[in-house]
């Protein structure tokens, strides 16, 4: 993975010092709250419903083992013993103390971390595929470009006050894990016509209050030009984005008001002039950050194991992890382990400071000390030996992070809602326990199948509800908790904006009628149809009947 | 009623009638209309002497005792978080 060299270690490092004199300012009366919260939002601290909230950026969803050792210390140490692990394959504290966080952003940098960019109307942390550099899938791996966009975007002084917050997402392959089209900015890696690599570009996706699926503006952008091309549509964007109104000032809805059509011949005008200056990363660099990035070197192995087979045999919760929470790797023998953060009544994305350890020293042991974190909340080992399985998987089963559930319907993104956020209408995480507990059966979460179940306690979409195949928005129905369902979404390459079913229900309803939803595509499927597709097939209609005609 | 959050480490607190902050719900001032402009400036001196942050004057739901906040937000933070009894305000000791 990336390493800093010696300007990353002075930047940071002049940041911790520059926000622990801001910090001392603060408590001292020197400065204002409304003088200071633009600085501690700079360094992702944010004040919520019960405490300090910190966002800590995981660049691409990666870590080192030493990396997740320290984000275990800081939750030991600084906050409750545990963290929070969100749909932007960052990390959340709950509950920093204000005089503390300038020791925590210390002992981040100290790991080659920090908060900058986590919050503001400036370029959001980049996410990617969590099996980046791992799957076979890819044309290359989708990290060495954020890495360049990370680079170009930290502390970009033209780009530090969009009209908006700003995210880019990049995926290496062709299905995509990281809903690229939900985007500001989406790239997918592809192949030219002499086979030289590029990107797809798209812009203007989002979710939100107003959820848009990106559009392509340019098919095949050659990878030299990249950053070039970037800086072009964020100068178009940072000229005409709307300052005024912070509800459409997001890209999404500059690129609806005149169309992809002239975004994309404005962004190609813009690109025109500065193409051919030195913005452009050099074909030196970018070998130099794809060093960072080479594969480890893992030996092609028999992707058979007695000990594997033998614990399968007698196993049925193992078995099923085979089959669920194992992707295969490009190097036969191999797989990329998901770790589910996701246990029955559990909080989604939530890991314990012990739990972090052992992820820790597992990957350590097992996966060349390499962690991903996924925009589903999930934790993954990305390089694991076929014949490591049984061992690691006991190791994990023995702390809780054992269930095979990836993909399935107790796999649930779910946002902090209520329970600690300020901006939430209702409730998310008590409504993704009880669900997940209704499917805690083995037999009967197989059975139901692939089904990604997202919840948002408010309109702002962090739990990524329009793009669920059932996606869950919890509102404030004068001034109770109300849920309302929403069909057909996906996140994936072929992504969808779920359709509102209709009323939504009251907060000792809305997961007998989840269940209800469940039924109808149970009773309904063909053979091995999966729910979005079947959704796709027949419509809302039956959905309708099911839940509202009795009323 | 109103509410804040303390400077130093966010917790929500409330004015309380001896004219101080305090998580504890028995000693919270609560005001009619009338009264509560007064409250609401007596209430923002802390702020400018940087113990609280985010004063805010929200409606009271006084037909419990004691009076809690009437609408869901402000009533969470009475509470702390509801997935995690172990860790929120509910403890006591986690928190003074």
């Amino acid at each position: 993975m990336y390493k800093y060299d010696e300007y990353d270690h002075e930047i940071v490092g002049a940041r911790v010092a520059e926000f622990r004199d801001q910090v001392n300012r603060r408590l001292k009366g020197e400065l204002t709250e409304e003088e200071f919260r633009p600085l501690r939002l700079m360094n992702g601290l944010y004040l919520q419903l019960h405490a300090y909230m910190l966002r800590v950026a995981i660049p691409y969803g990666t870590l080192s083992s030493d990396q997740l050792r320290r984000l275990a210390r800081i939750a030991r140490v600084y906050d409750k013993g545990y963290g929070h692990f969100t749909t932007r394959q960052n990390i959340q504290y709950n509950w920093p103390k204000l005089v503390e966080t300038p020791d925590i952003l210390q002992e981040l940098a100290d790991v080659e971390m920090h908060a900058i960019q986590t919050s503001g109307n400036c370029i959001r942390n980049v996410t990617t595929d969590q099996f980046a550099g791992a799957t076979a899938e890819e044309i290359d791996d989708p990290r060495i470009y954020g890495e360049i966009i990370r680079q170009w975007s930290s502390l970009h002084p033209e780009f530090s006050f969009l009209p908006r917050k700003f995210k880019i997402a990049i995926t290496g392959a062709e299905k995509d894990r990281a809903a690229v089209k939900w985007h500001d900015i989406g790239l997918v890696m592809k192949r030219g016509p002499e086979g030289e690599p590029g990107f797809e570009v798209l812009v203007g996706g989002g979710m939100g209050r107003t959820p848009v699926i990106a559009k392509t503006i340019r098919d095949f952008l050659p990878e030299p030009y990249l950053l070039s091309y970037l800086e072009a549509i964020l100068r178009v964007y940072n000229e005409q984005g709307n300052r005024d109104n912070k509800y459409k000032a997001r890209i999404k809805i500059l690129v609806d008001a005149i169309g992809a059509d002239e975004f994309a011949r404005q962004t190609e005008a813009e690109w025109e002039k500065m193409k051919d200056q030195p913005i452009d990363v050099p074909a030196e660099e970018i070998a130099r950050i794809r060093s960072y990035f080479a594969p480890p070197a893992l030996p092609v192995l028999d992707a058979q194991d007695d000990a594997v087979d033998a614990l399968a045999a007698k196993n049925v919760m193992f078995k099923a992890w085979l089959k669920n929470n194992t992707h295969p790797h490009k190097v036969p023998g191999h797989v990329a382990v998901t770790i589910s953060l996701k246990p029955a009544g559990g909080i989604p994305g939530d890991a314990s400071d012990s739990q972090m350890e052992l992820i820790a020293d597992l990957a350590d042991q097992y996966s060349q000390g390499d962690v991903r974190v996924s925009h589903e909340q999930n934790l993954i080992l990305p390089h694991v030996a076929w014949r490591d399985l049984a061992d690691l998987w006991t190791a994990l089963d023995g702390a809780g992070l054992g269930f095979a559930n990836a993909g399935l319907v107790s796999d649930i993104i779910a946002c902090p809602g209520l329970d600690y956020c300020s901006l939430a209408n209702a409730r998310s995480i008590p409504l993704a326990q009880e669900l997940s507990n209704r499917f805690a059966d083995l037999t009967r979460l197989e059975d139901v199948g692939p089904l990604k179940i997202k919840i948002s306690g408010c309109i702002n979409s962090c739990g990524h509800h329009h793009a669920g195949h059932i996606g869950i928005l919890g509102v404030d129905r004068r001034g109770v908790e109300n849920y309302q369902i929403l069909l057909g979404g996906s996140g994936e390459e072929d992504a969808t904006k779920a359709e509102l079913l209709g009323p939504g229900f009251g907060a000792d309803e809305i997961a007998d009628k989840i269940e209800q939803v469940i039924a109808v595509y149970l009773d309904i499927r063909e053979e091995d149809e999966h729910f979005l597709a079947a959704y796709r097939r027949v419509g809302p209609a039956p959905f309708k009947e099911a839940l509202y005609a009795a009323a | 009623m109103i509410v804040a959050n303390r400077l130093a480490d966010g917790r929500a607190v409330f004015f309380t009638e001896d004219g101080d902050w305090s998580p504890d719900l028995a000693r919270v001032l609560v005001a009619n209309e009338d009264a509560i402009d007064d409250a609401l400036d007596a209430a923002l001196k802390f702020e400018g002497s940087n113990d609280v942050v985010s004063v805010e004057a929200i409606e009271a739901d006084t037909s419990t005792n004691p009076a809690r906040p009437a609408h869901m937000k402000p009533l969470m933070q009475t509470t702390g978080p509801t997935v995690r009894p172990d860790l929120g305000y509910q403890t006591g000791t986690n928190w003074e």
